[in-house]
């Protein structure tokens, strides 16, 4: 495998930096529509950012420090909610950004009319 | 995220989670096209290349992945299935969801103008009779 491949995709590094800076753009978006317009979108799709950034997070950090002490230490209920967890953040996340746009723009259609 | 070799139960029910994601990749794209149709400049370019790479990504790869019609790429050397295209596909995936999260959180950025300095809100500039440093 090249150096390169090695680098920004097994290790993922760029790839992971600019998926995180979107989101936290977004986020930023999301928080700036909220306050301009005055409107339920703009946090809904705040709200849905957050999740899947703290999702995002968690699945890029837990190779890094989840090791067995780690999970016998947090017990039965911690290993469950840290397989349960991520991909229902990452569903509501989903859900929380389309939603908000699509509010956000037929709040915007609306005043329009 | 499989430590244990649990077969992920909550919040993935095996079913209907590729439906879901087909659903939000297409009306994720059928959203931002709406947003993108009323911008003008670089935001709707950028936005929409977002989406479309989101819509690519949510709606035809991460089902097939789902589906197990694609390999899981992992960075153990042993794994099953033909090498090149798991790590091709692997490769696929990481840029689509990462870029189109990036070029649609840049579109709608800079679409809400958080990314500009705003204008200054001096109603008197500065009087013009500055020729001599002040001291």
């Amino acid at each position: 495998m090249s150096l390169l491949l090695e680098v920004f995709i097994q290790n993922g590094l760029l790839m992971d930096a600019l998926g995180i800076l979107g989101l936290g753009l977004l986020g930023l978006a999301a928080i700036q529509l909220a306050k301009r317009d005055q409107g339920r979108g703009g946090h809904i799709m705040a709200i849905g950012t957050v999740f899947l950034l703290v999702a995002r997070l968690y699945v890029i950090l837990a190779p890094h420090f989840m090791t067995n002490d780690v999970l016998y230490a947090i017990g039965p209920v911690g290993i469950s909610l840290t397989i349960g967890l991520p991909p229902l953040l990452l569903s509501f996340g989903l859900i929380g950004i389309v939603w908000g746009l699509w509010g956000h723009e037929r709040e915007v259609a609306v005043k329009a009319r | 995220m499989n430590y244990l070799g649990v077969p992920l139960i909550l919040g993935s029910i095996e079913a209907t989670r590729p439906v879901f994601l087909i659903v939000m990749g297409i009306s994720l794209m059928m959203i931002a096209w709406r947003f993108a149709k009323k911008a003008s400049g670089w935001s709707p370019r950028l936005m929409m290349a977002g989406a479309i790479l989101l819509g690519f990504g949510y709606s035809i790869l991460l089902p097939l992945y789902e589906a197990g019609k694609i390999g899981r790429y992992s960075s153990q050397p042993h794994f099953h299935g033909n090498e090149d295209l798991i790590l091709a596909f692997h490769a696929l995936k990481i840029f689509t969801m990462n870029v189109g999260w990036f070029l649609l959180g840049l579109g709608l950025a800079i679409h809400t103008k958080i990314l500009t300095a705003p204008p200054l809100k001096h109603s008197h500039p500065f009087p013009p009779s500055s020729h001599e440093p002040a001291a």
